[in-house]
């Protein structure tokens, strides 16, 4: 039976280092794909996912493990993204964060399906890659960590720090805006 | 947004790491396991010679101190036999306290300690660095 973050944290802490290894390997692969989307580089992901881990152990001890490491582990991995965004002055992230806190207007309500000969398309994988490229990364955490990382709001708003209102409409303002690009092409 | 689209944007967006990332992680955390146990092991080790020295000085001078204040002649008192002890405990006490150098049996007793938490943790060290090194 698989052990949970709570336990193998909890085995860690008593001695057994394969269980952090465990923890490296189940959260390699989501952490590398939610901050490679995020800074668009996927080079510099390998070392923005090593440094995650690296905080992690070097923190695992004060850790509160009342808390979800899920969120806990995110948030550093989202930290971690948004300065090497800010250091690289791609965008002014707190701009689309004041933003996209605005009321939601339901002219943006997604409720336009897109069509069905859209799935048979082979290039669609690409056209989301476009895509991805062109909404803000505010949004792009926003759907990976609820779409891939199956997230609830509530804790998508630990991760990011913000109330579970403000994830909600986020996230429907990021579906909007991601069905826009898609639907330009 | 459809169920339908979205459970599609989930499954494509995933990007992968190059292959062996994993062990990469695995290695670049065993490196810093590594230097950090290092560099606790010269730390302490350092803090344990530190506090050996700081002991054997305050040591030597205690002695002297006992030896020159009279604290033997009364401590031999002591095991003369428990009759003297009995019947003078009181002035005895008051007269050990009185001659003992509490400044510097305190530093004493502190440097001890500080020799033997340091020197537990440099044996600590020395455990995690072997540890972290196979």
């Amino acid at each position: 039976m698989e052990l949970s973050d709570a336990e193998l944290i909890e085995e860690y802490l008593h001695g057994d280092e394969s269980s952090f290894y465990e923890i490296v390997t189940r959260y390699t692969n989501p952490l590398y794909n939610f901050i490679a989307r995020l800074i668009y580089d996927r080079e510099e992901a390998h070392d923005l996912t090593q440094e995650v881990f690296v905080r992690v152990w070097k923190n695992i001890k004060s850790f509160d493990r009342q808390r979800s490491f899920k969120t806990w582990i995110f948030s550093i991995a989202r930290n971690l993204a948004i300065d090497r965004l800010r250091k690289h002055k791609a965008i002014q992230f707190s701009d689309i964060l004041f933003a996209t806190d605005a009321p939601y207007e339901e002219t943006l309500a997604d409720t336009e399906l897109l069509p069905d000969e859209l799935f048979s398309r082979t290039e669609l994988t690409q056209e989301l890659e476009r895509a991805f490229k062109k909404i803000h990364p505010a949004h792009v955490e926003i759907i990976l960590l609820h779409l891939v990382e199956e997230m609830t709001f509530e804790e998508i708003g630990q991760v990011l720090g913000e109330p579970m209102n403000t994830i909600k409409t986020r996230y429907r303002r990021a579906l909007a805006h991601l069905r826009k690009e898609l639907s330009v092409d | 947004m459809s169920r339908k689209y979205t459970e599609l944007v989930a499954r494509l967006v995933k990007i992968e790491p190059r292959a062996g990332f994993e062990i990469e992680i695995h290695e670049t955390l065993v490196a810093l396991k590594v230097r950090t146990a290092r560099v606790h092991t010269m730390l302490f080790g350092g803090g344990a010679l530190l506090g050996l020295g700081v002991s054997v000085t305050v040591g030597v001078h205690l002695h002297q101190f006992f030896a020159q204040s009279g604290f033997y002649q009364y401590l031999v008192l002591i095991f003369s036999g428990d009759g003297v002890v009995y019947a003078l405990w009181r002035q005895l006490l008051l007269a050990l306290i009185d001659s003992v150098p509490v400044v510097t049996a305190a530093l004493f007793i502190a440097s001890i300690m500080f020799l033997l938490w340091t020197s537990m943790q440099t044996v600590v060290s020395v455990r995690k660095l072997s540890l972290a090194s196979v």
